[in-house]
């Protein structure tokens, strides 16, 4: 029976039961980030955007840039939760969870920017009762929609069981409404056999579903920019580059998720060195493919040199954007390999490292993406544009981003952080091949 | 069904910029004052560009007055996904202010940066709000009224070729039974009525004796990025540099 | 406009894209709701 919990993973209900001082201090403290964030955006909302350091030519600015941030680091679940899924690599189990909370979170988080960075956001429903298949921001609003609920079904499922196991352990532990919210969520999980199968199975197929899912998503964000006119955004590139940057930076958000939880919920026996040194691989391959993408895009502009196209290339290598372009360079690429080449850099502290210069240098990525473009407008006799954020959006940044943390942190009270059925199948797959060895090797002993 | 196109001689234009005020009363285009003109938030749906080209001492300067090229393959509409930027029948691409969600794709779309956002709820300062046109535009799609109409905060903008004015003389030509005259249309736009170079026409392009489309033809015309397949209908005219 | 193709029309025109959205995500929303519906009488077999 699945709802039976081995002793040695009661550790994994104590945030569940047991709330210290520590968490309400954290709660008031990302609820006073939001509440800053909210009130900047009331005053947007009543006065305009001439409250952002928007202008023409630099009509999408930081806004922007987020929505792209946080729709990249969605990738996390996707990547390390369904690809890695199907391919069935055993040492997912620990932090499958983590990151498929982590990509619904962010696609919330990212799909809420654009509506922050629309002029009339009261008009939003227009997108449905008169969309226009042409336009790429049509796309984005359906495959982020279907991508959502999808990575909603794709959390949930797994989730099953272990809401299973809450609604028998905890008890009178836990409020009325929470066990109330366990019963319902459990869908009356007793885990025989054939619920075990279709659980399985469901789990399958929307890992096999949500694939293409999120590629065409990460894809159809890059088209917005990428199916304009803009010198070095019309490139054929833009779409596998986004991809390829949301799984990096996905990847490296789990990193940093997956080492604050382990510290703080000291889950140091099922987050261990392995799943360090496996993402860390990854971390290494991807900053190893980023910085090819990267070249290959900003070599083939160089050679071509295109008038139109080399003063946005100028303006990041030498001009105003070479501090962000090479701060991008350094954190994207120097730091994350020099650190995760070495087998000791990819333990808890490089790999952690690594996640957070990645995330800075993957932000960094985007601004040097969008703004440089839109300051140099085709019609050179415009002059440079200039882009100075303001309080307002540095503010709707900082409470998204507590949103995230927030949204996080309530998840994880109310549910195991660690999928507590999936690492206990995993310890009945070694068992089992433990057991298939031992008596292999009696039955060939006699024959030797 | 005429092809409305405009044609600027720029071996006339004095770069005097009346255009650009013209139009600017004639559209009801908001004041921004000079804090946010310095942002870059100035409304311009007329604006002229240009500048010194070439190194010393072999200089030149160039000016180019701008309005919306109107194009026939426009790229901002294509991006906008609520159907707010369209192309009628006539050829003029218009922007229809109560469909407008204010995603701004469009401004990024155009190569030519003629549209613009209304970054703040629009204001004239005293006595200026007292003499706004009172002139109504065509009707739009979802209801509203296109041309100098005052354009509410977060949407986008811009030159409808004085959408208003030339709807107004169609109307009276035809009540009278006429065509309307070549210098009926020239002076139609606010911009050419007033450009005291007589730099400006304005007429049907699909019409081979307009004055527009011989002019159009001729040695001296181009338009603007013309090889990224916009097709503008605003073209320049101009002897060598 | 009049010889655009059914195609270009479901394209180009208001309502066709907002439509499309809508049926593709109720498509979804009902493959998910029964996927999660079918794993929840898994209990009765």
């Amino acid at each position: 029976m699945a709802r039976v919990i081995a002793e040695q993973d009661m550790i994994l209900l104590q945030p569940i039961m047991r709330t210290g001082l520590r968490f309400y201090l954290l709660v008031a403290a990302l609820l006073a980030v939001i509440t800053w964030g909210f009130s900047t955006y009331y005053r947007q909302l009543t006065e305009g955007l001439w409250v952002t350091g928007l202008n023409r030519p630099v009509v999408w600015g930081l806004y922007i840039i987020n929505f792209v941030f946080f729709i990249g680091i969605s990738y996390a679940g996707t990547l390390t939760s369904a690809v890695l899924r199907v391919t069935q690599a055993e040492w997912r189990r620990p932090i499958t969870r983590v990151a498929e909370a982590i990509t619904l979170f962010a696609l919330l988080l990212g799909a809420s920017q654009v509506i922050i960075d629309l002029g009339r956001p009261d008009r939003m429903i227009k997108l449905i009762t008169h969309g226009r298949l042409q336009s790429p921001l049509l796309w984005d609003v359906g495959t982020l929609a279907m991508y959502m609920l999808g990575s909603l079904t794709y959390l949930y499922l797994p989730l099953i069981p272990d809401v299973a196991i809450l609604r028998d352990h905890l008890g009178t532990q836990v409020p009325a409404w929470r066990r109330r919210l366990y019963q319902i969520l459990s869908l009356g999980w007793q885990g025989n056999a054939e619920q075990r199968r279709r659980l399985e199975k469901g789990i399958n197929i929307m890992a096999v579903f949500i694939i293409p899912v999120a590629v065409l998503a990460h894809a159809v964000v890059s088209w917005i920019f990428g199916m304009t006119l803009r010198p070095m955004w019309h490139s054929t590139i833009l779409g596998p580059y986004f991809l390829l940057g949301a799984i990096f930076s996905g990847t490296a958000t789990l990193v940093i998720a997956m080492t604050i939880m382990r510290q703080v919920l000291h889950l140091e026996a099922y987050i261990t060195i392995k799943q360090y040194n496996y993402l860390g691989l990854l971390l290494l391959v991807m900053s190893l493919f980023w910085f090819y993408f990267t070249g290959a895009e900003y070599l083939t502009t160089f050679y071509g040199d295109l008038p139109d196209e080399m003063t946005v290339l100028l303006s990041k290598l030498v001009g105003e954007f070479s501090w962000p372009f090479w701060a991008m360079i350094l954190c994207n690429f120097v730091v994350p390999v020099s650190i995760l080449i070495w087998k000791r850099g990819r333990g808890v502290v490089g790999t952690f490292i690594s996640g957070v210069a990645i995330n800075i240098g993957m932000w960094l990525e985007r601004f040097t993406i969008v703004v440089p473009t839109l300051t140099r407008p085709r019609l050179t006799f415009y002059g440079i544009g200039i882009y100075r954020p303001t309080l307002t959006e540095w503010g709707l940044f900082a409470s998204s981003a507590a949103m995230f943390v927030l949204l996080l942190a309530l998840f994880l009270k109310l549910f195991p952080a660690v999928s507590i059925w999936e690492v206990e199948e995993g310890r009945e797959i070694v068992a089992a091949k433990q057991a298939v060895a031992s008596i292999a090797a009696s039955s060939e002993g006699p024959v030797r | 069904m005429p092809r409305w196109g405009m044609i600027i001689d720029l071996d006339k234009c004095t770069a005097c910029q009346a255009c650009t005020v013209a139009c600017l009363a004639e559209n009801n285009v908001p004041f921004a004052g000079p804090e946010e003109t310095s942002m870059g938030r100035a409304i311009l749906w007329h604006e002229v560009i240009g500048g010194i080209e070439g190194e010393y001492p072999d200089l030149w300067a160039t000016f180019i007055p701008r309005p919306c090229m109107h194009c026939d393959n426009p790229p901002c509409i294509k991006v906008c996904p609520v159907g707010a930027t369209y192309r009628r029948e006539d050829g003029l691409v218009m922007q229809d202010y109560d469909q407008c969600i204010g995603c701004r794709m469009c401004i990024v779309a155009c190569p030519y940066e003629v549209r613009y956002f209304n970054w703040r709820n629009p204001q004239w300062p005293e006595p200026m709000d007292q003499y706004l046109n009172p002139d109504q535009g065509p009707p739009q799609p979802t209801g509203g009224r296109g041309g100098p109409d005052v354009r509410p905060r977060g949407v986008v903008e811009k030159c409808t070729f004085c959408v208003h004015r030339l709807e107004k003389a169609e109307r009276k030509a035809q009540q009278e039974y006429r065509e309307m005259s070549e210098q009926e249309l020239t002076l139609l736009p606010a911009c050419n009525q007033t450009c005291p170079a007589s730099a400006r026409y304005f007429g049907d392009l699909d019409n081979p004796k307009s004055t527009v489309s011989r002019l159009a033809r001729g040695a001296r015309a181009f338009r603007l990025l013309e090889d990224l397949g916009t097709e503008p209908k605003v073209i320049y005219l101009k002897e060598g540099r | 406009m009049g010889d655009l193709s059914i195609l270009g029309k479901i394209f180009t025109e208001t309502g066709y894209g907002g439509a499309i959205v809508l049926i593709a995500l109720l498509t979804c929303l009902a493959f998910y709701g029964s996927l999660i519906a079918w794993i929840a009488r898994g209990k009765e077999e």
